[in-house]
C-alpha cells in the first residue's frame, strides 16, 4: 500500500483528506502543517508520495520551497494542491518538476487519478534508474576504455577505464575532440574514416580490431588496440570506441621474439659450422673420399640443411608476427628467380627418380617483387613437392597474362585430403598432421603465402587425392604496374 | 705460386670452426690466410698486412663486427680493402646496416656454402 504524507496548514482539510485517502485505499503515514514540518516528516517517514499545499500560512517555507528541499535531499515525488493557479506560481512549480498538480476544490476521483499517475511514474523512473545504474556499473567495471563521440567528433561519454587509459577525468574528457586521443599520424588516418562513418554509416574499419598509437594526457604515447562501432538515436549518429592499452602485451611479444631470434642464431651457428665442414669434405679438401664416405656426408648435408631451413622459418614467422619484414620491391625476372628456386632442389628431385619438367619462356618476365622473398616463397613450395612426390614428375611452368606473372608447380604426389586444405597456408598446418611426417615444421607454406601477399601477389593450391597437387603463384608485372 | 704473390685474405671470426672452414677453402685455392679471433686483432692485422680482402663476422667477443667495419672504412690504410660481412644473422636490418657502414658484400653463413663465398672473393679481387 502506498504511504503518503499530507501537508496543509488547515487542520480541517488535513482531517478530511486523511479520511478520503484511507477510503481510497492509501496509507497516510503522517501529516504536516508547515514547510519546515513537511521537510522533517519527509525525512522521518520516507513516504512514497507527498501531497503538498502551496500556501502555508505564517511560516517562512511555502510548499514550493519545501518541495525543492525534499527533492534535493530525498527525491520524494510531490503533488501540489492549491486554490491559486496564477502564472507566477505555475512558473515556480514547473521548476520543481512536480509529479502532479491539482486545483482546489477537487473531486476525490481527480485526486486519486493524480496520485495513481504519480505512483506509476515514480515506479517507472526508479526502474529506469536501476537499469541505467546496472549499465553504468557494467561499463565502469569494464577493463576496456569505452568512449562515445557525437557527430561533431566530440567525446560525450567516457568510462572509468578510459580515465585510467588516457589520464583525463570524465569532466575534462567530455567535449574533447576524438583526435586528441591519438598520435598525429593515426589521427590523420582515423579522422577521414570517422567522417565517412558519420556521413554514410559505413567504413572498412568498423568492427575491425585496429592497432593504433594512443595519446595520454601530457602527450605520452602508448600502443593501443581498439575497435569502432556506430549506432543511431533520434537520427543522430554516434560512434563508440572500445580500446585498451597493450603496452604489456607488446613487451611480452617483444621478449618472445627476441628469444626466438636469439635461440635461432645460436642454433644456426653450429649448424652452419657442420654444413661448412661437410661442404669442404665433399669438395675434396680433406682428400679423396670413398663412395660410402660421400654417401654419409650427403646425408649429413641434407639433414643439417633441413635443420637450418626450419630455424630460418621460425625466425621468419617471428618476424612476420612482429610485422618487421620489409620488402625490397623492384623489377626482377620471374624466370630467373624461379629457375634458381627449382635448381636448389633439382638434385634431390632427380635422385628420387622423379622427373623434373620445366617450361620457361625464352624472354624474361619482369615482375615487381623482393627477389629474396620471392625466391623463398617458391623454394618452399618446390621443396614440398620434392618431399612428397616419390614417383612420376614435378612440372614447373612460368608464364604471364596482361597484369601478372605466374608460376605453376604441379606434382604427382599423394594429393591433399579436403579436410587438410583449410590448414594449408596457416600456421596451424601442423595440426592437420600431414606436414610433419616428412620432416618439416609445417611453416613453409604459411611463410610462402605471407611473403607473396606482402609483395601484392598470392599463392593458391588445387589438389586431388591420389592425383597430385598444383600450386599457382601470381605476382604483378612491372610493366602493368607502371602503365 | 710464390708465397709473397698470393692474394691475402684476412678472416675476422671468433668461431674456430668457421676459421677452419674458410682457411681450408682459401688455402686450397692459393690464397694466403690471416686469422683474427677478435675485432681489435682484426683491425691490427688489417693495418699491418694490408690484405686484399677481409671476411668479417658480426658477432665478436670484444667489439661488434659493425664497429670493426666502421673503423676499417674510416682508416686511411684500410679504407679501400673490400669487406665481405658473413654472419648467421640474415635479416634485412643486419644486411642494411652492414651495407650502410660500407660492407661490399653480405653473405649469410649456412645459406651460402664456402664455395659460394669463394666465388664471390674471386669475383671481387679478380684472381
Amino acid at each position: 500500500m502506498a504511504r503518503l504524507l499530507i501537508v496543509d496548514d488547515e487542520a480541517v482539510i488535513l482531517i478530511q483528506l486523511k479520511e478520503y485517502l484511507r477510503d481510497m485505499g492509501y496509507e497516510v503515514a503522517g501529516t504536516a502543517v508547515s514547510g519546515e514540518d513537511a521537510v522533517e516528516k519527509a525525512r522521518e517517514l520516507n513516504p512514497d508520495l507527498i501531497l503538498m499545499d502551496i500556501y502555508l500560512a505564517g511560516k517562512k517555507l511555502d510548499g514550493i520551497s519545501a518541495s525543492v528541499r525534499i527533492k534535493e535531499e530525498m527525491n520524494i515525488p510531490v503533488i501540489f494542491m492549491t486554490a491559486f493557479g496564477g502564472d507566477q506560481v505555475l512558473e515556480r512549480v514547473k521548476n520543481v518538476e512536480p509529479y502532479g498538480f491539482v486545483l482546489k476544490p477537487f473531486q476525490n476521483t481527480e485526486l486519486k487519478a493524480a496520485i495513481d499517475v504519480a505512483l506509476i511514474r515514480k515506479d517507472m523512473e526508479s526502474r529506469l534508474r536501476e537499469s541505467e545504474e546496472k549499465l553504468r556499473s557494467v561499463v565502469n567495471t569494464a577493463n576496456e576504455a569505452i568512449i562515445t563521440i557525437n557527430n561533431e567528433k566530440q567525446i560525450i561519454f567516457w568510462n572509468r577505464a578510459a580515465q585510467t587509459c588516457f589520464g583525463y577525468a570524465e569532466q575534462d574528457a567530455i567535449g574533447l575532440p576524438l583526435v586528441a586521443l591519438f598520435s598525429e599520424g593515426d589521427a590523420k588516418v582515423l579522422e577521414p574514416e570517422v567522417d565517412r562513418i558519420i556521413q554514410t554509416g559505413v567504413s572498412t574499419i568498423l568492427g575491425k580490431s585496429l592497432e593504433v598509437s594512443g595519446r595520454r594526457k601530457g602527450d605520452v604515447f602508448f600502443p593501443m588496440e581498439c575497435s569502432l562501432a556506430t549506432w543511431r538515436m533520434n537520427r543522430q549518429v554516434f560512434l563508440t570506441i572500445i580500446g585498451k592499452d597493450i603496452t604489456e602485451r607488446k613487451k611480452i611479444d617483444q621478449m618472445k621474439s627476441d628469444f626466438v631470434s636469439l635461440v635461432s642464431h645460436q642454433l644456426r651457428t653450429p649448424l652452419a659450422g657442420i654444413m661448412g665442414c661437410v661442404d669442404n669434405m665433399l669438395w675434396g679438401l680433406s682428400g679423396t673420399l670413398s663412395f660410402k664416405q660421400m654417401e654419409y656426408l650427403q646425408v649429413m648435408k641434407e639433414i643439417s640443411s633441413r635443420g637450418y631451413r626450419i630455424i630460418a622459418n621460425l625466425l621468419n614467422i617471428s618476424r612476420l608476427e612482429r610485422g618487421v619484414i620489409s620488402m625490397d620491391i623492384r623489377p626482377v625476372d620471374l624466370c630467373y628467380v624461379a629457375r634458381n628456386a627449382v635448381q636448389e632442389h633439382s638434385a634431390a628431385i632427380e635422385s628420387k627418380g622423379v622427373k623434373l619438367a620445366v617450361d620457361f619462356p625464352d624472354e624474361e618476365i619482369l615482375v615487381l617483387a623482393d627477389k629474396d622473398k620471392l625466391f623463398e616463397a617458391i623454394s618452399n613450395v618446390v621443396h614440398n613437392a620434392s618431399k612428397f612426390t616419390d614417383a612420376g614428375k614435378i612440372s614447373v611452368r612460368v608464364f604471364s597474362d596482361d597484369s601478372e606473372g605466374k608460376i605453376k608447380i604441379s606434382d604427382t604426389g599423394p594429393g591433399i585430403p579436403p579436410e587438410s586444405m583449410k590448414y594449408m597456408f596457416t600456421r596451424n598446418q601442423i595440426l592437420s598432421g600431414n606436414a610433419t611426417y616428412k620432416g618439416g615444421c609445417g611453416l613453409g607454406l604459411f611463410i610462402s603465402k605471407q611473403f607473396m601477399q606482402l609483395q601484392k601477389g598470392d599463392v593458391d593450391v588445387q589438389s586431388r587425392v591420389g592425383k597430385g597437387t598444383a600450386f599457382t603463384f601470381r605476382i604483378p608485372l612491372a610493366q602493368a604496374a607502371e602503365g | 705460386m710464390d708465397e709473397d704473390r698470393k692474394p691475402k685474405i684476412l678472416i675476422v671470426e671468433d668461431e674456430a670452426v668457421f676459421r677452419l672452414i674458410y682457411r681450408g677453402v682459401l688455402e686450397s685455392h692459393n690464397y694466403k690466410v690471416f686469422e683474427a679471433d677478435t675485432g681489435m686483432a682484426g683491425l691490427e692485422l688489417a693495418k699491418t698486412e694490408h690484405p686484399d680482402l677481409i671476411l668479417l663476422d658480426l658477432i665478436l667477443p670484444d667489439i661488434s663486427g659493425y664497429e670493426v667495419l666502421k673503423k676499417i672504412k674510416a682508416h686511411d690504410l684500410t679504407c679501400t680493402i673490400p669487406v665481405i660481412v658473413f654472419s648467421v644473422m640474415g635479416t634485412e636490418e643486419n644486411i642494411e646496416k652492414a651495407k650502410e657502414l660500407g660492407a661490399d658484400y653480405y653473405r649469410v653463413k649456412g645459406a651460402n656454402s664456402p664455395s659460394d663465398i669463394l666465388k664471390e672473393i674471386e669475383r671481387i679481387i679478380g684472381s
